[in-house]
């Protein structure tokens, strides 16, 4: 037997409990562990009728914290300190005595909080959660009801179960009719109280200066960049744009507002149109992939050098449509302003500026320069590296003259350097280089650490053309080569899957998607004719209208008794058995013991008789006994 | 909560509350589908005890039946006229019988008022109730009230000068008859069957007590429903006894007899004295 009140703490706790997950990595720890001890506390509690706060001490308690959390509301994050006070209500509750109002309040509050968690957080983790607290809420709801019906109900096993079978419909088609509604609910272009999101948690994304040596901590981070839809394309493609940086400053590079070169054209290559899903970043800078042509997605202003700057921050999440040519230059139709691309930096050293009169005194024409700068790079046998840096006031001379070793950045800085000191217009561009194609959601990952410098020079035709000279490091295959996936990696892919559709189909769902999905059903019904109906609709139809069929056939045909089942079960074996065309059904039990002098059916029917006989079902028990009986005969 | 959450959805355009309030939304949506299932395809019967007295508490069944094929019904409450009996669940296609305690206020034929069904389940946000006329009728025998047993005239009864006109087995021989067939042999005078073609059985009438017919315009009491009330009691208590008991109405007579049905036919003839 089971007390119902029981059940229904039971229910209470774990409701704490599933709404406290998500919430875990922003909450106090103080009151982290007070939320634990509490869910623990109050099941010992009611256990054991005994409680630490009396309804005065509860309600004393709940005000005090709910002003202390209300306190340290900023404009900046509204959703923690409600979260914490939502806590607080929780703990309170879960610690004084029960009445049916304070379960719903519990289960109420724990829905809230849940409700909270995605102001701060809006990972996968959240649906595993909201499930779970579907089905513990619909239960506890259902057991409420049972417990208010009669509060001192104490339920058999089996009525359990099936109350249980029955409650288990609500939270299953629930979250059935949740995809529905989630597709068909209002939504608007500009929601009014953005500013609760504090959910973005943006990156800083990428680096907005190049400054060789010292080097930034997220670029080593394996954290996520973004995710970009499209088939696989050959490595040399992958250069994700992000921005240019024209100006030396020092020994850094920076960027400045570049002049209007009048208009330019991305001429070569194929294009191409794919999606990209940055994660939510500081900076204002779009990512697309290297030429774009056209991009659409948050409202943007393009400058003369293919940067994209949105108007508002980018700290939420968004998907981007651009079209690009991998292949192409950049050819401009005004006046390229060479001038303000030939500013060398400051601090370059004797042996860098000899080294560029010596190219130059050999090569008077600028390709002719390009690839002896090509040549020299190659020759140095310079090493792509992380660690073991060139230092110093001059890192550019230190990297081609001593170390000999560094990543993108000295190579970029270097080449940009000496290409203006050749008289040739250079400038640097940021971006990402490569990234891990994930065959499952057809999509590119690019992790942060795939944060790429690389430069553009303009050739005397007017054209920016890229020059990526880190691919001349002696190690460039291993180091910026596609890399063999590890098991790891393969899982790590497989998980992400998961994250990608998540974010697909849920978090960045919005306004125009809503509308998109509207027109597109109603297109494809005003197309519905049976010859344009793909084999895929036909058969998702067939399967829809055989479980149709047999729903109907299981509701004409009432399920069978446990006995009527055994008995035709009995029958059907002895005919196998004896090898007998039927068993008639007017034969009793006894005598078809007798019949076929079988023991075993002899014992089934004294079992069988003993219940049926007087009135009674058979016990589970004597049902496992009869099928036993079966097998042996 | 899901108006409120909903307000928030819309307002901050994040996608996971919306999940929330759609999941919330199909909950409301799929707790009243299964509220309703609850109390469908469910029929109610009153299973009244044989007699049943007015003024008097009585047991009352309550049968309830669940048609449906495959869902149990939960937490059905069946209220009968203010009073009700809870029936925590019954299975698909069974029956479950509880008792109420009711006492009917007045004597008479009456339609049973309907028995109303109600409950929480699943949640105990609404009470759904659902009114189910039986369409049972019974009759309510009058109240019995307690009357002094007249002296009832016995002429001859103690020194067993008597007639009784009811055959019996005990009494003495009342008249010869023609052997029907069915008597006991012992019955058959052999004597006189020697002289006749017939064989002759000796018949017997019943040791009994002397009817008595209750007028009821004589019967104790201050009005018509008390002296029907002292009707009741005196047949019943009477034919307890064993005595022949005859009702005389203004229209009817009925004559005095004992047994189970004639007992029957007098009270349901009082409950409905004056009602048609």
């Amino acid at each position: 037997m089971v007390r119902i009140e029981a059940l229904l703490s039971l229910l209470a706790g774990m409701v704490a409990l599933i709404a406290i997950i998500p919430v875990i990595p922003y909450l106090d720890r103080a009151l982290l562990g007070v939320a634990l001890a509490a869910i623990v506390g109050g099941l010992w509690c009611d256990r054991r009728r005994r409680y630490p706060l009396n309804r005065l001490a509860a309600t004393l308690v709940a005000g005090a914290g709910i002003l202390f959390y209300a306190t340290r509301i900023t404009t900046a994050d509204v959703a923690t300190p409600v979260v914490h006070a939502l806590l607080v209500l929780l703990v309170v509750r879960l610690l004084s005595p029960k009445q049916p109002r304070d379960y719903l309040q519990i289960f109420v509050l724990g829905l809230f909080v849940l409700a909270g968690s995605s102001l701060l957080n809006l990972s996968i983790g959240f649906v595993f959660a909201l499930f779970l607290l579907v089905f513990a809420v619909t239960i506890g709801l259902v057991l409420l009801t049972v417990h208010v019906t009669d509060p001192k109900m104490i339920m058999s096993r089996p009525d359990l179960a099936k109350l249980l079978r029955v409650a288990l419909i609500l939270p299953v088609v629930s979250l059935l009719l949740m995809i529905m509604f989630f597709t068909v609910l209002p939504r608007t272009r500009h929601p009014l109280w953005n500013f609760l999101n504090t959910a973005g948690q943006a990156s800083a994304g990428l680096s907005e200066e190049v400054q060789p040596g010292a080097f930034a901590q997220l670029s080593a981070s394996g954290q996520l960049a973004f995710r970009a839809e499209t088939e696989t394309l050959p490595p040399e493609h992958l250069y994700w744009r992000v921005l240019v940086l024209n100006q030396p400053q020092g020994s850094h590079w920076v960027r400045t507002e570049p002049p209007a070169e009048g208009p330019v054209r991305v001429e070569g290559g194929e294009p191409l149109t794919l999606t990209i899903y940055p994660e939510p970043r500081k900076n204002r800078q779009l990512i697309t992939l290297d030429r774009p042509i056209r991009v659409s997605g948050p409202r943007h202003q393009e400058t003369p050098d293919q940067v994209f700057m949105a108007r508002r921050p980018l700290d939420h999440r968004y998907s981007l449509q651009v079209t690009a040519r991998p292949d192409a230059n950049l050819a401009v139709l005004g006046d390229p302003h060479r001038a303000f691309y030939l500013v060398p930096p400051a601090t370059v050293s004797q042996r860098v500026r000899d080294l560029a009169t010596q190219i130059a005194s050999n090569n008077p024409e600028t390709n002719a320069r390009l690839q002896a700068l090509a040549e020299f790079f190659r020759n140095r046998q310079l090493v792509y590296a992380q660690n073991d840096l060139p230092e110093g006031p001059d890192p550019v001379d230190s990297f081609l003259f001593e170390k000999r070793r560094g990543y993108c950045e000295f190579f970029a800085s270097s080449y940009a350097t000496l290409a203006r000191l050749l008289g040739i217009p250079a400038r640097l561009v940021g971006g990402y280089l490569g990234g891990d194609y994930n065959g499952l959601g057809g999509y590119y990952l690019v992790t942060e650490n795939a944060a790429h410098v690389w430069v553009e020079v303009l050739t005397d035709d007017n054209r920016w053309r890229r020059v990526d000279p880190s691919q001349w490091a002696s190690n460039a295959a291993a180091a910026l080569g596609e890399r063999q996936p590890t098991l790891l990696t393969r899982v790590q892919r497989l998980a992400d899957t998961f994250n990608y559709y998540w974010i697909q189909a849920v978090v960045i769902f919005d306004f125009e998607r809503q509308i998109r999905i509207f027109t597109n059903t109603g297109d494809h019904l005003r197309d519905l004719r049976p010859g344009r109906i793909s084999p895929l609709t036909w058969s998702i139809l067939g399967v829809t209208i055989l479980i149709a069929v047999l729903l109907v056939f299981l509701r004409k045909r009432p399920r069978r008794s446990p006995e009527a089942r055994l008995i035709a079960g009995l029958r059907r074996k002895l005919r196998r058995r004896y090898n007998v065309e039927t068993v008639p059904e007017t034969i009793g039990l006894n005598e078809l013991a007798d019949r076929f002098d079988s023991e075993a059916c002899r014992e089934f029917a004294r079992i069988y008789q003993a219940a049926v006989f007087r009135d009674r079902r058979l016990t589970t028990e004597e049902i496992r006994i009869l099928k036993g009986l079966l097998r042996k005969v | 909560m899901t108006l409120l959450l909903g307000f928030a959805a819309v307002n901050t355009g994040n996608n996971l509350l919306y999940l929330l309030v759609s999941a919330l939304l199909g909950f409301m949506a799929v707790s009243g589908v299964l509220g309703k299932w609850n109390l469908s395809r469910l029929e109610a019967r009153l299973d009244p005890a044989d007699e049943i007295f007015a003024e008097h508490p009585t047991l009352l069944g309550i049968r309830l039946i669940n048609r449906k094929s495959r869902l149990p019904t939960f937490l059905m409450e069946a209220a009968f006229e203010g009073r009700s009996v809870l029936f925590p669940h019954v299975d698909p296609r069974r029956d479950q019988r509880r008792n109420l305690v009711y006492t009917f206020p007045r004597r008479g034929r009456q339609v049973l008022p309907p028995v109303i069904l109600r409950s929480r389940f699943p949640i105990n946000f609404f009470i759904r109730h659902q009114v189910l006329a039986t369409g049972q009728s019974l009759t309510v025998l009058p109240k019995p009230r307690r009357c002094m047993l007249p002296d009832l005239p016995d002429p001859g009864g103690r020194q067993g000068l008597r007639q009784s006109w009811l055959k019996g087995q005990d009494g003495d021989i009342s008249r010869i008859g023609n052997y029907q067939g069915g008597e006991p042999l012992k019955h058959i005078h052999w004597k006189l069957s020697a002289r006749h073609d017939t064989l002759k059985v000796k018949e017997f009438s019943a040791a009994t007590q002397p009817p008595v017919v209750l007028d009821l315009a004589q019967m104790p009491g201050q009005n018509l429903e008390q002296r029907i009330s002292a009707a009741v009691y005196l047949a019943t208590r009477l034919l307890k006894a064993g005595r022949p008991v005859g009702l005389q109405t203004e229209e009817t007579l009925f004559p005095p007899a004992v047994g189970r049905l004639h007992r029957q036919r007098l009270l349901e003839a009082l409950a409905t004295y004056g009602q048609n």
